[in-house]
C-alpha cells in the first residue's frame, strides 16, 4: 500500500486511489517496460515516483478519474525520464554530458511509440490500415470515412475491431 | 464521440485515440482503467500514441511511411477505387502523367525516325517468318480460293456517309467535349487536345477509307491495296489516343525529356503499323511470295489499337459501364476477320460490314460521352494531380 509520511495524506479514499494508481503503473511497467525480473525494482521506483509527483503537485485532485488522467501523463513523462536514467547507468558507456536534454527523450519516446504503431499498422489488413489511417492520422469523421471507403456495414464496429487488433499488435511489440 | 450510444472499453479506447470522447466517456474510460490492468495498459499505449501523433513531425512521418508502404504493396486497384472519393489525398500516379522518367538522352528527330525505320524492318521480317509458319499450317486446311463478290457500292457509301457525319459532328457545338482549365491543369489541357486530334484523325481516315471503297467499287475497279493502307492508317490514331492516356505525352517548359517514353512508343507503333501495311500490300500484290494471308497482321494491328484504347477506358476514373465495354472489345475482335473478309460469301460480307459499322458507331458514342460528360476531363486532371495510382510522385 502507498504510504505517505510527513504530510497529511488525505482520507481513506484518497489513499486507496493513490494505491490503486501505483498498482496500475507498476503493473504496466512490469508487463511492458522492464523485460526482466531483475529490473522490477526499477519498475517499483518508477511507480513510486509517479505517485509521489501526483501527491506533491496535484494535492487538490481527489477524484479517481481525475487522478488517473494526471497519473497517465506523469507516467508517460517518467517513462521518458526512466529511459534517460537507464542511458546514464554505469553499464551504459555514454558520456553523461553528451546525453540529450529531457525534451529529446520525450521526442525519442514519441518516435518509439509511432514506430510501434507503424509496425502494427503494417501487419493489419489493408482496409483496417486505411480506416485507422483516416481516423487517427488524418482525423476524418466516421461519416466521411464511410463515404470515402465505401463502407456499407457498421463503421464503428469495424473501427473498434481494427483498433483492438492494433492494440494487440502494439502491446506485443512493446513486450 | 459521434458513434454509438453505449460504449465498451474497446470503443472508449478508440474514442480516446481519436479524441472523440465526451468528458463523461473520458471519465468512464479512466475508471475502467483503474479497475482493470489490461485496460490501463492499453490506455497507456493509446495515450502515448495520441501524444506522439500530436507532434506534427511524427504525424507527417507516420503518414509518409504508410504512403510508402501502400505504394509498394501492389494495391493498385484498391487504391484507385478508393482514390475516386479522396480528391485531397496524397498524390499517387498511375496513368503516369506525373511519373518522373528515368534518365534519358534528349530526344532527337533522327533517333525517332531511325527507331521507326528499324521497327518497320524488324516487323516486316518477323511477320514474314510468322507468315511462313501460318501458310504452312493453313495450307493443310484450305487453299485461298477465288474472290467472293464484294459488298455493294451502296454499302460503302452508307458507311462513308455515317463516318463523315460522325466526323463532322465533332466540329459542331453538339456533344461538345468538356474543356479543361488550362491555367490550373496545363498538362491535362494539352493531353485533351492531343487526344481529340488523334480521335478526329481516326474518323477522317475512316471517312477517307469508305469513300475510297465506294468510289472504286462504283467504277468497278479494285480498291486494294490503297484501301489496306488506309485501313492500317486508321489504327494508328487509336494507338495515339491510348498512348496519350497512358504515358506522359506533354513536355512542359524545362522538362523536354518528360514525353520521351511517349515519343518512343509513338515511333515504334508507327513503325510497326508501316511494317504491317507493307506486308499487306505485298500480300495483295503477291510479291515476295506472299498472298492475302498477310492481311491477318493488319487485322491484329487494328484490333490491338482498339483493344488498348478500350482497355484504358476500363479505368475506374473514366467510369465506362462494363457492359458498354463489351461491344468495344467486340469491335477489336472482329478486326481479325479482315483477313477472311474477301473469302466470305457475299451475304456474310454484308453482315460483317454492318456489324462493323454498328460497333464503330458504339465506339463513337462511348468516346463522345466520355468527352462530353467530362469523364476524360476528370481522368486527365486527376492524372496531372498524380492521383491515379501507387507510384509516388516526388514531393
Amino acid at each position: 500500500m502507498f504510504a505517505v509520511r510527513g504530510r497529511d495524506a488525505g482520507g481513506d479514499d484518497y489513499q486507496r486511489n493513490l494505491t490503486l494508481i501505483r498498482e496500475r503503473i507498476l503493473g504496466f511497467a512490469r508487463r511492458r517496460l522492464v523485460p526482466h525480473e531483475a529490473d522490477f525494482a526499477a519498475a517499483e521506483d518508477l511507480a513510486q515516483a509517479c505517485v509521489v509527483t501526483l501527491w506533491e503537485r496535484y494535492p487538490e485532485k481527489r477524484e479517481l478519474s481525475e487522478m488517473m488522467a494526471i497519473a497517465i501523463g506523469i507516467a508517460r513523462h517518467k517513462i521518458a525520464q526512466f529511459r534517460r536514467e537507464r542511458e546514464r547507468s554505469p553499464g551504459a558507456a555514454t558520456d553523461v554530458e553528451l546525453l540529450p536534454d529531457e525534451d529529446v527523450f520525450e521526442q525519442i519516446a514519441a518516435r518509439e511509440s509511432v514506430d510501434r504503431f507503424l509496425r502494427a499498422m503494417l501487419q493489419l489488413a489493408p482496409r483496417c490500415r486505411e480506416l485507422l489511417r483516416l481516423k487517427l492520422i488524418e482525423e476524418h469523421e466516421y461519416a466521411e470515412i464511410r463515404l470515402r471507403m465505401g463502407i456499407t456495414g457498421n463503421i464503428y464496429e469495424m473501427a473498434k475491431r481494427c483498433h483492438k487488433s492494433l492494440l494487440r499488435l502494439t502491446s506485443g511489440a512493446m513486450k | 464521440m459521434s458513434g454509438p450510444e453505449k460504449f465498451d472499453n474497446d470503443a472508449l479506447l478508440l474514442g480516446h485515440a481519436s479524441g472523440d470522447l465526451t468528458p463523461e466517456q473520458q471519465q468512464e474510460l479512466l475508471q475502467a482503467a483503474a479497475a482493470d490492468q489490461d485496460v490501463f495498459d492499453d490506455l497507456m499505449e493509446v495515450d502515448g500514441l495520441k501524444h506522439a501523433l500530436s507532434r506534427a513531425e511524427e504525424r507527417k512521418r507516420a503518414a509518409a511511411v504508410l504512403d510508402a508502404w501502400e505504394s509498394q504493396s501492389g494495391e493498385l486497384q484498391r487504391r484507385e477505387s478508393q482514390s475516386r472519393a479522396l480528391p485531397e489525398r496524397a498524390p499517387h500516379a498511375y496513368a503516369a502523367l506525373q511519373r518522373t522518367p528515368r534518365a534519358q538522352r534528349p530526344p532527337s528527330l533522327g533517333s525517332d525516325v531511325l527507331r521507326s525505320v528499324l521497327s518497320t524492318v524488324a516487323t516486316a521480317v518477323a511477320l514474314r517468318l510468322v507468315y511462313l509458319l501460318l501458310t504452312a499450317i493453313g495450307a493443310t486446311f484450305v487453299a485461298p480460293g477465288s474472290m467472293a463478290p464484294a459488298a455493294p457500292p451502296i454499302l460503302h457509301l452508307v458507311h462513308a456517309a455515317i463516318a463523315g457525319l460522325l466526323f463532322g459532328i465533332q466540329f459542331t457545338g453538339f456533344l461538345k467535349p468538356q474543356a479543361i482549365n488550362g491555367a490550373r491543369y496545363p498538362i491535362a489541357q494539352k493531353c485533351l487536345s492531343q487526344f481529340l486530334a488523334g480521335w478526329r484523325c481516326a474518323w477522317a481516315l475512316w471517312f477517307a477509307l469508305y469513300c475510297w471503297l465506294w468510289i472504286l467499287a462504283a467504277i468497278g475497279r479494285n480498291p486494294y491495296p490503297v484501301a489496306d493502307i488506309l485501313n492500317c492508317l486508321t489504327a494508328f490514331p487509336l494507338f495515339w489516343c491510348f498512348l496519350v492516356l497512358d504515358k506522359p505525352s506533354v513536355a512542359p517548359p524545362g522538362q523536354p525529356e518528360r514525353n520521351a517514353a511517349f515519343r518512343k512508343a509513338v515511333g515504334t507503333t508507327w513503325g510497326i503499323g508501316a511494317g504491317v501495311a507493307l506486308l499487306a500490300v505485298a500480300g495483295r500484290m503477291h510479291v515476295w511470295g506472299l498472298n492475302e494471308y498477310c492481311l491477318a497482321f493488319m487485322g491484329m494491328y487494328d484490333g490491338l489499337a482498339i483493344a488498348f484504347l478500350v482497355g484504358r477506358f476500363d479505368s475506374h476514373w473514366i467510369k465506362v459501364p462494363r457492359w458498354m465495354l463489351a461491344p468495344l472489345y467486340g469491335y477489336a475482335l472482329i478486326q481479325m476477320i479482315y483477313v477472311f473478309f474477301f473469302n466470305l460469301p457475299g451475304q456474310w460480307q454484308i453482315y460483317t460490314y454492318l456489324v462493323a459499322l454498328l460497333l464503330k458507331i458504339c465506339l463513337f458514342f462511348v468516346v463522345t460521352h466520355l468527352l462530353h460528360a467530362g469523364n476524360l476531363r476528370v481522368y486527365l486532371e486527376a492524372a496531372e494531380e498524380g492521383k491515379l495510382g501507387p507510384a509516388r510522385t516526388e514531393e
